[in-house]
């Protein structure tokens, strides 16, 4: 019964019997099963009452050797991952361990792992390729968005001088150019930084801090510039998180930010609040604005989206795509819930944040 | 203010030079701006006995030839000129900029993006500092 157990186990098995004192080069193989031929390329059961040595002599230089001397002469059990291949074993990613039997046999059970590991390999790969061209995909964003920056501004400067200087002289309508062609490259400098932004997002380059969520919610209230008429209700109690503060606020400014900018009436409230919920936090900002069609609700995240012209509301399109690459970044999820009146934004935030 | 005072600016773009001059003139400054378009032609202008003390030194960090960084470590390693009081006027945000500038012992780093319209904080900054501080006047040998 164990002998058939033996053979018809799904693992490589090899038993080798030593003389004593016990010697690599005395192993003698003694039994061996289906799946042990299977994983070495080779009919192993022909090898029965063999020398171990005899049956491949490289095999003696090979690291297994020394395993095997050590496995003998202490009794410690030993397990190896390795790629090895000669005239007589298939070359191969070979995983193993070796012990010794009560009767001071080598019992060796080995598997082929050679598919699993270029699987492997070729997933490392893949995943270090992506990382390399999304490395250069963020160097090229930030070199772009800086090195466009300093002729943008200089255009800049160009045409509020002609608009200053020539304010006498310029036809209405040509001043009104000038002031457009002023607005578009603000616009397009705007873009630009909101890029650099995107493009730092996901570098979790931040330093932890522990802070209560209140404080920084406050703080970002604050860099708002929210008009007169706009009520911002902050009603939650104080949470302390271990996690980077700045993206946070980031996000928190965004959406405050977005729920001023695409208000349509004089006076509103902005309602900010949060919960704990496990290990994280639930954040809430909810207005009393237009709301957001459910149709809109998938492309509001994606960059340089916008559901009105430009010309009526100033905006990059690139707002929530930032909190949405923000939050990720952080493990987080964020969502939307509108129908008819009024617009809430939930995301999450670790509340320990380990990177 | 000083009547005397001139302004070294020490820039290759000829559009942030003309925004320099046209923020001091709107702010009302009409001390003598001395012009040089990288570290070496800065050097060259400090060193011709052309510029009169008391003097201020802008300084861009991104220039041909001798970069903004170059030209401070020589300026502080000339005897006659190591006093010179500087303000970086750069695009750079780099932390590694401004802590080598700073290193240098540059008065200020200013960032030019962050200069409101046309530079205007920059001729406010000039103009309140040159009403309230007292420049050096000679070169430290001529002291002794």
């Amino acid at each position: 019964m164990y002998e058939n157990a033996f053979l018809e186990a799904p693992i490589g098995l090899v038993l080798y019997r030593a003389d004593s004192p016990p010697d690599v080069r005395t192993l003698r193989q003694v039994a061996v099963n289906h799946a042990a031929s299977n994983a070495a390329g080779r009919d192993m059961s022909a090898d029965n009452g063999r020398l171990w040595a005899e049956i491949s002599p490289e095999i003696l230089d090979s690291e297994f050797a020394s395993i095997f001397e050590r496995v003998l002469a202490t009794g410690e059990p030993a397990s190896w991952e390795v790629k090895y291949g000669d005239a007589v074993y298939r070359e191969a990613w070979y995983r193993g361990s070796a012990r010794r039997t009560q009767k001071q046999d080598l019992l060796v059970a080995f598997e082929n792992i050679t598919e699993h590991k270029e699987a492997e390999n070729a997933l490392k790969r893949a995943h270090e390729e992506l990382k390399r061209s999304n490395d250069a995909l963020d160097e090229f964003a930030y070199v772009a968005s800086h090195d466009l920056k300093a002729p943008l501004r200089d255009v800049d400067n160009l045409a509020t001088w002609i608009a200053e200087d020539c304010e006498k002289v310029l036809p209405r309508k040509s001043q009104k150019h000038l002031l457009t062609l002023v607005a578009r490259v603000r616009r397009m400098e705007a873009l630009l930084d909101d890029l650099l932004d995107y493009s730092r997002a996901g570098r979790l380059l931040q330093p932890t801090s522990e802070y209560d969520v209140t404080s920084v919610v406050e703080e970002a209230q604050k860099l708002s510039s929210v008009p007169e008429g706009m009520v911002i209700d902050v009603a939650s109690p104080s949470v302390l998180v271990s996690a980077p503060r700045e993206p946070l606020a980031q996000i928190l400014r965004n959406l405050i930010g977005n729920a001023v900018k695409h208000h349509d009436r004089p006076t509103g409230t902005i309602r900010i609040g949060w919960l704990e919920k496990g290990e994280r936090v639930e954040f809430e900002v909810a207005d009393d604005g237009p709301g957001i069609s459910p149709e809109f609700h998938e492309r509001i995240f994606q960059m340089f989206q916008t559901l009105r012209p430009r010309d009526e509301v100033e905006g990059t399109g690139m707002g929530l795509a930032l909190v949405k690459k923000l939050v990720e970044a952080y493990g987080g999820t964020v969502s939307v819930d509108s129908d008819g009146r009024g617009t809430t934004f939930r995301f999450t935030w670790p509340k320990a944040w380990r990177s | 203010m000083s009547e005397a005072l001139s302004v070294v600016l020490i820039e290759d773009n000829v559009v942030d030079v003309e925004a320099v001059r046209r923020a001091l003139h709107r702010q009302k400054i009409a001390n003598p701006v001395l012009v040089a378009r990288d570290g070496r032609e800065g050097l060259a202008l400090l060193r011709s006995g052309r510029v009169e003390r008391p003097f201020l030194i802008l300084l861009d960090l991104n220039l041909p030839r001798m970069n903004g960084l170059e030209f401070l470590r020589e300026l502080r390693a000339d005897p006659e000129l190591r006093d010179s009081v500087v303000f970086v006027l750069t695009t750079s945000k780099a932390e590694e900029d401004r802590a080598a500038s700073y290193d240098e012992h540059v008065a200020g780093y200013m960032v030019k993006g962050s200069l409101g319209d046309g530079f205007r904080h920059l001729a406010e900054l000039l103009n309140a500092y040159w009403r309230v501080v007292e420049l050096p006047v000679e070169p430290e040998r001529d002291r002794r």
